[in-house]
């Protein structure tokens, strides 16, 4: 079930929804030392793929991500989208940051408008999805509310419809659950899967927990330590939703850890 | 209720303090001179209140010439300082190149540039008007530009990926991002302005304000007439402060919860 990706072809498939080829960031830091970040990266996601990025702390999962989403070039090599290079944020991606990002000064549904409205797509077609998502993340009866009155699962709520609201072709997320307990997290991860199995967007989640991954992706890029490349692409090709308890879910826990275990003692070293 | 219990609350203690002033005035602790007791002081307000020949008060007069001028200087500073100060927090080059003429001109006492208005625009009204102008200014800037360079990039990142232009991003992300920022500056812009104000009147005073009704009551050693002038500022004060500032504090940034309801 697992194979290696370290061959770079693979990223430059032409039927891929987003690739990821030979890049490598970069980032100087105050004494002019230059921190490689990422060094080789190589993949590609398909559309409509739930895709989880796992690797030791610092080794460059949000920068692939931000880049991604337009906010960083890489230093070299292309990130693309249905085959066009990404050259800044467009609202045919979505993101969801772990620390949620609301704007305070507007309600939850203003929050969840933004896109639409900064968009000038406000109409009838908009006015249903908007209410539709509220109900199906569970916010019902709170669109007038103002973010700092929310717990922080309804604010990551939030966050993720604003994030769909304006229909983005791909939903890219840092961390999403990472700020709950894991009470609140499992209850935001079922409710997330319903709301994903909706659309079957793309999505890019990043994340620390293998658990996490393995619940929701179909596949698992595994990264190493710093400067990094993408050493294993785990499928997980259990249907939704997954029993955590399955001998399947187990073993492919299992090897992904050891495989993850890895990579963080190398950066600990 | 919850009004009348503020009111007291605020209250409370301006009443208690006036209190041992007044006790202590009829004690013969201080002088009744230097300091007249809150009765006299009052007393006096009401009789510079009263008008018997149809004209108005000259307490009313200077009271209003006074807000006239702040109202003018302070919305003048308003106007072009938020903005400037905003364009300084978004724009770097805007920033290099007024940062370092108002980090020149900051520590400037705004009364010792007096003289020099005097010299430009005269003993005039433009003059005072001025000078409130610049006590405003940089506060109102500094703080506007700190309330943008405050707000975070994810923030930003996330308006940008949904599809905000640049004129969107000013209204809807940068501009009540600010708003904490930008009122402290305006406050601040006010408080200044009040002590501007009483300055600029003494020095260029045109025979009307409550700066100079003060300076003109002093000569004579009617102390009464000057407590009465520094009643009306703090009246003033607190006019702007709970119509204005209070306000527009209660119904935007607490409610957002981005300050804490005092
Ligand atoms: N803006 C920046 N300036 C300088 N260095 C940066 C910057 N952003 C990231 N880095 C560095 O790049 C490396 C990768 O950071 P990144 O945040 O992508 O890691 P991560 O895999 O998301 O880590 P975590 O799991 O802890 O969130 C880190 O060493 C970090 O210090
Ligand atoms: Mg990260």
């Amino acid at each position: 079930m697992t194979h290696d990706h370290s061959s770079s072809g693979i990223g430059a498939s032409a039927t891929a929804k987003l690739s990821v080829t030979h890049v490598s960031k970069g980032f100087s830091s105050v004494n002019g030392q230059v921190v490689k970040a990422i060094g080789d990266a190589n993949l590609s996601i398909a559309e409509g793929e739930f895709a989880a990025f796992i690797g030791p702390s610092g080794c460059g999962k949000s920068t692939l991500l931000y880049m991604i989403a337009g906010f960083e070039r890489p230093t070299s090599g292309t990130v693309a989208m249905n085959g066009h290079s990404i050259d800044r944020p467009r609202p045919d991606r979505g993101i969801v940051f772990q620390e949620y990002v609301l704007f305070p000064w507007l309600t939850v549904e203003g929050n969840i408008r933004f896109g639409l409205d900064v968009q000038n797509r406000r109409d009838a077609v908009s006015d249903e999805r908007v209410r539709h998502l509220i109900s199906v993340v569970g916010l019902t009866g709170f669109e007038n509310a103002y973010p700092h009155t929310l717990s922080g699962g309804m604010q990551q709520r939030v966050a993720i419809a604003r994030a769909l609201a304006y229909d983005p072709e791909v939903l890219l997320m840092d961390e999403p659950f990472g700020a709950l307990d894991a009470q609140t997290k499992r209850r935001l991860i079922n409710d997330f899967i319903r709301v994903w199995e909706e659309s079957r967007k793309t999505v890019v989640f990043v994340t620390h927990s293998v658990e996490e991954a393995l619940l929701l992706a179909d596949k698992v890029y595994l990264f190493s330590a710093r400067p990094s490349t993408i050493k294993q692409v785990f499928e997980v090709n259990l249907p939704r939703p997954r029993d955590i308890t399955a001998p399947q879910f187990i073993e492919l826990e299992k090897a992904l850890l050891e495989s993850l275990d890895e990579e963080v003692s190398k950066m600990m070293a | 209720m919850r009004l009348t219990m503020d009111t007291l609350r605020f209250c409370g203690p301006i009443l208690f303090a006036l209190a041992v002033w007044e006790g202590c005035s009829h004690l013969g602790l201080v002088s009744p001179i230097l300091v007249p007791p809150p009765s006299a002081v009052f007393a006096n307000i009401l009789r510079l209140m009263h008008s018997d020949d149809g004209e108005m008060p000259v307490l009313l007069s200077h009271t209003l010439i006074s807000f006239g001028r702040i109202f003018a200087g302070y919305g003048l500073a308003a106007v072009l300082c938020t903005g400037l100060g905003l364009l300084m927090g978004i724009n770097r080059t805007i920033d290099a190149f007024f940062n370092p003429i108002i980090t020149v001109l900051m520590p400037i006492p705004t009364l010792a540039w007096v003289p020099i208005v005097i010299l430009w625009l005269g003993m005039s009204n433009a003059t005072i008007i001025f000078v409130i102008f610049l006590a405003g200014m940089f506060p109102i800037i500094y703080n506007s530009a700190a309330g943008v360079r405050g707000i975070s990039k994810k923030q930003l990142w996330a308006a940008e990926i949904m599809g905000a232009t640049h004129h969107k991003i000013f209204f809807k992300v940068l501009l009540p991002g600010a708003l904490p920022q930008i009122i402290t500056g305006h406050i601040l812009a006010v408080s200044n302005g009040w002590r501007a104000l009483v300055g600029a009147e003494m020095l260029a005073g045109s025979g009307w304000g409550l700066g100079y009704m003060i300076f003109d009551a002093r000569t004579f050693m009617d102390t009464e007439t000057v407590y009465s002038g520094i009643v009306m500022i703090a009246l003033l004060g607190l006019l702007i402060e709970k119509g204005l500032f209070s306000p527009l504090q209660h119904y935007t940034i607490e409610r957002w919860g981005t300050v804490r309801a005092g």
